[in-house]
């Protein structure tokens, strides 16, 4: 027996509105120029653990989206905390390297697969319910990934070159903190309510993720020929 | 598990063919290179002008047919760099030619002289803690280049490191005494309060350069100020005169038979030559000093309405550092500009921003002394204004304020002989300085 189709009229133009946001927010993203070196040390660390934070919260919607599909498989603290630290891990080594010019990749190479990443995550997460252990892995692939991108954000902010430890390492942790808000909010917005309904795949992983999918893919061809 | 396994593999062979076709297709992105301004007035119709023209058409050129061509693209920074000195557009100039700069860093970060080029343009924007660093990274690159020592030369002495810059200075002059190594001895010798030494070492500089250049009437005009600071105005005017002999229609010498006026009391002459300067070229400090002409010759209208000119020229975008904004420091100008509008909360706001970034910067220290001073907070004023008088400079003007200050700090004999003093080295000060001296300037 099929379900009414309860869902409130408003649904369709809200749902289009949010993917147009979501294409639309990534170019709003500017480069500033500062004089760094003028500031203390503790000033350049409050900086630059800010700018890592607005990275993510409001500017970073594509790492957004990829902690919200990590997230959405299964939305329990362990395999969230794995995820998670997997992620991090990998995009602190790449982009400590990155900074230190050890592995050098083009943004134009780089921005596209980390959002092809999301694809990735988003449609995995519809074709299966369960988390595999290989997930990690491939978490951890594009955290190395998504670590070559936050380094090209922080070339192109400029790091003072006194206090390049700490702006790096501030940076970093302001990252961490801006997705773990992600996940908290997600956490609070979804897990807390749905994450034990039989339905839960059915109706909040499967259409978030296809959406995700959608935008993500979009970004990927647009970050590639536009 | 079968249709799980097909999906799989569906998901893998589409990301495989994207990320090979992310390999293949995904180029760097060529944004647009910025191009020139026409120049308008005047300085359209001189020679130069076409000569430069038909120069940067051609390099930009030269680009559109080779995004690479980096060699092209530091030229063309460079004819905007000098540009902007000319036009007086650093807000346009600076910002085109950071960016072409910066693309060339991108590609060649040991390229020297775009990263000499770099400090240059923030020296200009006023960003002179990252001006150090440029040039310390570009000093590694070659030891041997005496412009370099002239920028960090620049950038300490901004910063207040005057012992610093001396070291950098007598290596440049010791490399290559030439107009810009001389102009930045006789400028090291003016703040120590070695005025001849100072008029000396500029009329080198000014015997340096081809006659006739921005850079030659430019080290003219400061020669000029130098005279004018000494108390001889007839020698400033003549340096005037021959540098719009020498380049018709300079709009900072047009500017200073202004003043030569003004210190002649001819406050309408004074109007007239700095009106007919201000359309020349954008240059604030030409309605600044209308702002207290007006004032002067009893037009206060045109002086409040020259003053609020000045905020709109130097700010809100002036200490704006995002892409609309120029990215120039101009607090200390702005605190000036603030305090002929009588808004010394907003002087001081100016002030303590400037001071904060260089706090041992004489002339960031006298703007804080002198807004603390108009805000009769003269304990603070007296402090900051020792720290600006620390090198010993015989600015008239500084030595006026220095005075005015201590009078006011209970310093009362040693702030009447500095008062004093400033209005025996220039008899002509600004007049607007004098006439709050001047019950001083009486007294035994």
């Amino acid at each position: 027996m099929n379900l009414p189709d309860t869902r409130p009229v408003y649904g369709k133009p809200l749902i289009l509105l949010f993917i147009l946001c979501m294409i639309i927010l990534p170019v709003s993203l500017q480069a500033h120029a500062i004089d760094l070196s003028r500031f203390s040390r503790t000033e350049i660390g409050s900086m630059y653990f800010e700018l890592g934070f607005t990275h993510i919260i409001p500017l970073g919607l594509d790492h957004i989206l990829f902690v919200i599909c990590i997230f959405l498989l299964n939305p329990k603290l362990k395999p969230v905390i794995w995820q998670a630290t997997a992620f991090t891990v990998a995009h602190s080594i790449t982009l400590g390297l990155s900074m230190y010019e050890v592995i050098v990749l083009p943004a134009h190479i780089v921005e596209p697969i980390i959002a092809l990443s999301i694809v990735f995550i988003a449609v995995e997460n519809m074709i299966t319910d369960e988390l595999k252990p290989s997930r990690i892995i491939v978490v951890f692939i594009f955290g190395l990934i998504h670590g070559m991108g936050f380094a090209s954000v922080l070339t192109d902010l400029g790091l003072p070159q006194k206090e390049f430890v700490t702006a790096l390492v501030t940076f970093n942790a302001g990252v961490e903190l801006g997705q773990i808000a992600v996940i908290i909010g997600a956490w609070l917005l979804v897990g807390v309510w749905f994450s034990k309904k039989s339905w839960y795949h059915k109706r909040v992983v499967m259409p978030i993720s296809l959406v995700i999918a959608v935008v993500a893919l979009w970004w990927t061809i647009e970050r590639v020929f536009f | 598990m079968g249709k799980k396994k097909l999906l799989y593999s569906i998901l893998f062979t589409g990301v495989g063919i994207m990320l090979a076709v992310i390999l293949l297709f995904s180029k760097e992105k060529q944004e647009g290179i910025p191009t020139f301004r026409e120049r308008h007035g005047s300085l359209a119709l001189s020679g130069e002008w076409l000569n430069t023209k038909k120069v940067i058409e051609g390099l930009l050129a030269q680009l559109r047919k080779n995004p690479d061509d980096y060699k092209a693209m530091l030229q063309l920074a460079q004819a905007y760099i000098q540009e902007a000195r000319i036009t007086g557009d650093h807000a346009y100039y600076d910002k085109a030619s950071l960016e072409l700069l910066d693309r060339i860093l991108a590609k060649e970060k040991n390229n020297f002289d775009a990263r000499c080029c770099k400090a240059t343009v923030l020296l200009s924007q006023h960003h002179f803690t990252e001006a150090l660093e440029e040039a310390k990274t570009a000093q590694k690159l070659n030891e041997h280049s005496a412009f370099i020592y002239g920028l960090l030369c620049d950038a300490q002495l901004e910063l207040g490191n005057y012992d610093e810059a001396v070291k950098m200075s007598d290596k440049m002059i010791s490399m290559r005494p030439d107009i810009r190594s001389y102009s930045r001895v006789s400028y090291l010798r003016e703040i120590h309060g070695d005025m001849p030494g100072a008029i000396e070492a500029m009329k080198l500089a000014v015997a340096a350069g081809y006659p006739g250049l921005e850079q030659t009437e430019w080290s003219r005009m400061i020669l000029a100020h130098l005279y004018e600071n000494t108390g001889m105005p007839d020698s400033a005017e003549q340096q005037y005169k021959i540098a719009l002999a020498e380049r018709p229609d300079y709009a900072f010498a047009v500017a200073g038979l202004g003043r030569a006026a003004r210190m002649k009391g001819n406050f309408k002459e004074a109007i007239a030559q700095y009106e007919k300067a201000k359309d020349m070229i954008i240059e604030y400090a030409f309605s600044d000093d209308l702002t207290d002409l007006y004032l002067l010759n009893n037009e206060k209208a045109k002086s409040a309405a020259s003053a609020e000119k000045v905020i709109a020229m130097l700010g809100p975008g002036s200490d704006d550092e995002s892409e609309e904004g120029h990215g120039h420091y101009a607090d200390r100008e702005l605190a000036y500009a603030y305090l002929k509008t009588g808004n010394t909360d907003k002087a001081l706001e100016h002030a303590l921003t400037e001071y904060g970034r260089r706090p041992m910067n004489i002339d960031a220290c006298e703007a804080l002394a002198w807004v603390c001073y108009k805000r009769s907070e003269f304990a603070e004023a007296n402090k900051l204004i020792n720290t600006a008088m620390r090198t010993n400079s015989q600015n008239p003007v500084l030595l006026c304020r220095a005075g005015l200050i201590k009078i006011k700090a209970g310093e009362q004999a040693a702030g009447i002989a500095l008062v004093k003093k400033a209005a025996e080295l220039n008899p002509f000060m600004d007049p607007l300085l004098k006439k709050e001296a001047a019950p001083y300037l009486a007294s035994k």
